[in-house]
């Protein structure tokens, strides 16, 4: 019995750590030789990885602009839902509001983005083709996990020292710029790097409505693989997804130090 | 007065600015489902179609797919998390937090580590080519184009999904229930199987409906490894508003999975709230 014991206890262990890191060592084992097919002499390189910045330069810049932009987006307004709804400002319609920030969970993003195709490809808003469109898509699929994120951030947050200060004088304005704004503004920012780490990898949203010119590194990526299927070259294709990892993982670590929540709910 | 006016402002603006990005293009979606392509009138030849056996066939295969999907993951999930939960071992709470990483890991750049290391002329096939000395024969190890390599890459998210729910669920519990069944005589493995179990029902379920509704919009991954073979509806949708620029049809399409995963998603809502209630 004891025997058995230990042998699961390794087997579990050995499992979960080549489950953990197995694929990263073969996307890097894909990245950094000059022919991943031969495994028994293989011959490393770091050329592929360096060159990545320089050949990718485009999608690495309009996926890191569009994930800032959404960013910014989703904290300010779901900061600004979250402080009404809890300051109850909003009485009457909080659960509406909620249900509607929601509602992007439960449709799949290839259902949403095809609908914002149709819906902005008219007339009344013409985005269809623009920047805007993909920062609208970003800020509506994001927007769930952001505002999830900021109102329980804020629900942990003490705003007796609110009251204080406007029982000291200040307007309510003033005192939630100069109090509340410097005491709530880092934790704030970290919850809202969630919406930065899901805008950086999104795939299924961005893939309907990109326009023809602009293509973030998700959609480079599915370019390499659904051309390269079958073929050999996929070293550049490794490079610079682990790049992405790389940027997904050191954030997503960081957001779980800083306010102590996970990605997986 | 003056106050109470601003917030209903506020209210409105909040309101009105979601509904114009988030239920106006859903109601247009929906308009463009019960429209004739290339006219304007009112039809429900496209709902009809959804019942050909062709698309029937592709409702199937959606359910097919997350079927199984969740039945691996819990299956492996839950027997894994118990061992974790009760069994001490070195590294093992570095390992749970470290489980994060595959989670972060893109789908579609798990489907390229697939293609390197279980395809044809993958990894595994020349190491097992190379031991038997035999390097012309190509080894039957393929996971590409296959329901096999969609599980898998299912399984890496899922699994993951699974264990951080149980193990969080599990560390809530109250020790004394199983301690009590202990010594009343039953064995660990008893108190485990009559006494923990059901008390994890809900959770199970929970994350049952989770896969399951993930399962069902996932795009990337069923596209590029299923390839023809395997589609889905999700699948479905973008190849007729892309491939045959049939909006219309498409449309119904979409309207048929957002109703699944919409009822899966409600269930796993309900759920869940259900249980925070219980605890």
């Amino acid at each position: 019995m004891k025997i058995l014991t230990i042998i699961l206890k390794v087997l579990v262990f050995v499992c979960l750590a080549s489950f953990i890191f197995l694929p990263i060592l073969v996307l890097g084992f894909l990245g950094f030789t000059q022919d991943w097919t031969q495994i028994f002499n293989p011959s490393f390189t770091v050329e592929w990885f360096l060159s990545v910045p320089q050949i990718f330069s485009k999608a690495i810049l309009y996926s890191l602009i569009l994930a800032f932009i959404t960013m910014c987006l989703t904290l300010v307004v779901s900061s600004l839902v979250a402080y009404l709804i809890l300051r109850e400002k909003i009485t009457r319609f909080s659960g509406v509001i909620d249900v509607l920030i929601m509602l992007p969970l439960t449709i799949p993003q290839i259902v949403l983005g095809l609908a914002f195709m149709i819906t902005f490809n008219q007339p009344p808003l013409r985005l269809y083709g623009t920047f805007g469109i993909l920062i609208l898509g970003h800020f509506v699929v994001t927007m769930p996990y952001a505002f999830r994120n900021i109102r329980s951030t804020m629900e942990n947050f003490d705003f007796s020292i609110l009251e204080a200060a406007i029982c000291l004088g200040a307007s309510e304005p003033i005192a939630l710029r100069r109090v509340i704004l410097p005491a709530i503004a880092p934790s704030l920012l970290a919850s809202s790097l969630f919406s930065f780490v899901f805008s950086l990898a999104n795939f299924p949203m961005t893939y309907i409505i990109a326009p023809a010119g602009i293509r973030t590194i998700p959609l480079v990526l599915f370019g390499y693989i659904e051309s390269e299927i079958g073929g050999a070259n996929y070293r550049l294709a490794g490079c610079l997804s682990l790049y992405l990892i790389g940027l997904v993982i050191l954030l997503s670590m960081v957001v779980r130090k800083l306010t102590g929540r996970n990605f997986v709910e | 007065m003056k106050n109470k006016n601003i917030f209903s402002l506020w209210s409105f603006l909040i309101i009105s600015l979601f509904t114009i990005l988030i239920v106006y293009p859903l109601f247009m979606l929906g308009r463009e489902a019960f429209t004739e392509s290339g006219t304007t009138s009112f039809t429900l030849d496209n709902l009809k179609r959804l019942f050909h056996p062709r698309y029937l066939k592709i409702i199937w295969n959606t359910f097919y797919i997350s079927f199984y999907t969740t039945l691996l993951s819990i299956g492996i999930g839950i027997p894994m998390s118990l061992f974790i939960w009760k069994q001490n071992f070195w590294g093992k709470d570095e390992l749970v937090s470290l489980l994060i990483i595959p989670f972060m890991v893109p789908s579609y750049i798990l489907v390229m580590f697939i293609m390197v290391l279980f395809s044809r002329n993958g990894i595994i096939n020349v190491v097992i080519g190379r031991f038997l000395n035999n390097t012309e024969y190509i080894l039957p190890i393929n996971l590409l184009f296959d329901l096999k390599g969609i599980l898998a890459i299912f399984l890496v998210h899922n699994l993951v999904l699974v264990i951080y729910m149980m193990l969080s669920f599990l560390s809530s519990i109250n020790p004394s229930y199983e301690e009590a069944a202990i010594s009343l005589g039953a064995t660990p493995f008893t108190a485990i199987r009559k006494v923990i179990l059901p008390i994890m029902n809900p959770v199970i379920l929970g994350s049952g409906m989770l896969i399951i509704a993930r399962a069902m919009s996932s795009y990337a991954v069923i596209f590029l490894i299923g390839g023809k073979r395997y589609k889905t509806l999700s699948v479905e949708v973008v190849s007729q508003a892309f491939g045959y620029l049939d909006i219309n049809f498409s449309s119904a399409l979409a309207i048929a999975v957002s109703v699944m995963t919409t009822i899966t998603m409600y269930s796993y809502i309900n759920v869940s709230r259900k249980r925070k209630a219980m605890q």
